[in-house]
């Protein structure tokens, strides 16, 4: 069986990814708010995600103040829908 | 929520659990302001203008109708001062949408004054008010069909056979002016006003 995807498989870099998922785009206060997680620590996560190529962090000046905003890659959303794959072969074999 | 290892069953859960954020949030953002904003400018402006010419007799005040710009302008420099959270696909989506729009706007408005300078010799623009409402309901519709609302989709019709007239009518006067404010005032303010109330 294969084995689930180590980058994936861990609670905050997991859900930053599904909540990239259905949007196009999202900023970093919307994910810290959606998330529950310190600005610190979802920093860091955003960028293990953007090291690997998962998602794309664009840093910006909007009305004076920095924006962060963070979208999918191609490369991210095919390493969810394996990462769903192989977890429903998981559970299939637990069922 | 932290970096740590979760177990297969939580994993879906926690996928779906955002999908669902994502979704609810999506259905909440939405305000419609920039229909409330144009649907009532256009109605001031035709009142305005309605009143002006009524009262001097003087068709020359139509140029009141470049206040129509004043919202253009507003939610363009107001959406580059501040950007949303989030963008949804849909919002990507309308955004084009009214893009193009805008872009036909634009475009149309340069031919007639391209054809005025070159062939005509006289820049009108008069035809610019029934095809104001043909566009502005072309995208309104869209909008509707794309958010799957039917009160986007069906009261641009109300403008649509106020633009036939207008343009088998070919002589523009004060009724235009009234025509056009009424057409916006029944496909833009009134159907989001009825989607907000809907959504709250």
């Amino acid at each position: 069986m294969k084995e689930l995807d180590p980058l994936l498989h861990s609670q905050l870099r997991l859900a930053i990814i599904s909540l990239l998922l259905s949007v196009e785009e999202a900023d970093f206060n919307y994910l810290k708010e959606k998330t529950q997680a310190t600005s610190g620590n979802l920093s860091v996560q955003l960028d293990k995600l953007s090291e690997a190529g998962y998602i794309e962090v664009r840093k910006e000046i909007v009305g004076k103040k920095p924006r962060t905003s963070c979208s999918l890659t191609e490369k991210g959303r095919e390493a969810l829908e394996k990462y769903v794959h192989t977890l429903k072969e998981y559970l299939g074999k637990m069922l | 929520m932290e970096d740590k290892k979760i177990n297969e069953k939580e994993s879906l859960e926690l996928i779906s659990e955002m999908l669902r954020k994502t979704k609810e949030g999506a259905a909440m953002k939405q305000d419609y302001n920039a229909f409330l904003f144009y649907g009532y400018t256009a109605a001031a402006v035709s009142l305005a203008a309605w009143l002006l010419i009524h009262f001097t007799g003087k068709m020359e005040f139509m140029f009141v109708w470049f206040a129509m710009f004043l919202p253009y302008l507003w939610t363009t420099f107001s959406g580059k001062r501040k950007k949303p959270e989030v963008t949804t696909y849909i919002d990507g989506m309308l955004g084009n949408i009214w893009k193009v729009i805008g872009s036909m706007f634009g475009l149309t408005l340069i031919a007639m004054l391209l054809i005025g300078i070159a062939v005509t010799k006289e820049i009108n623009f008069s035809l610019m008010m029934p095809l104001a409402i043909i566009y502005g309901g072309i995208g309104t519709s869209m909008t509707g069909l794309v958010i799957k609302e039917k009160w986007f989709v069906w009261p641009p019709l109300v403008g649509l056979v106020a633009a036939v007239y207008m343009l088998m009518d070919g002589s523009c006067d004060n009724l235009w002016n009234f025509l056009f404010g009424l057409s916006f005032l029944a496909f833009m303010a009134i159907p989001a006003h009825i989607v907000r109330s809907k959504i709250r």
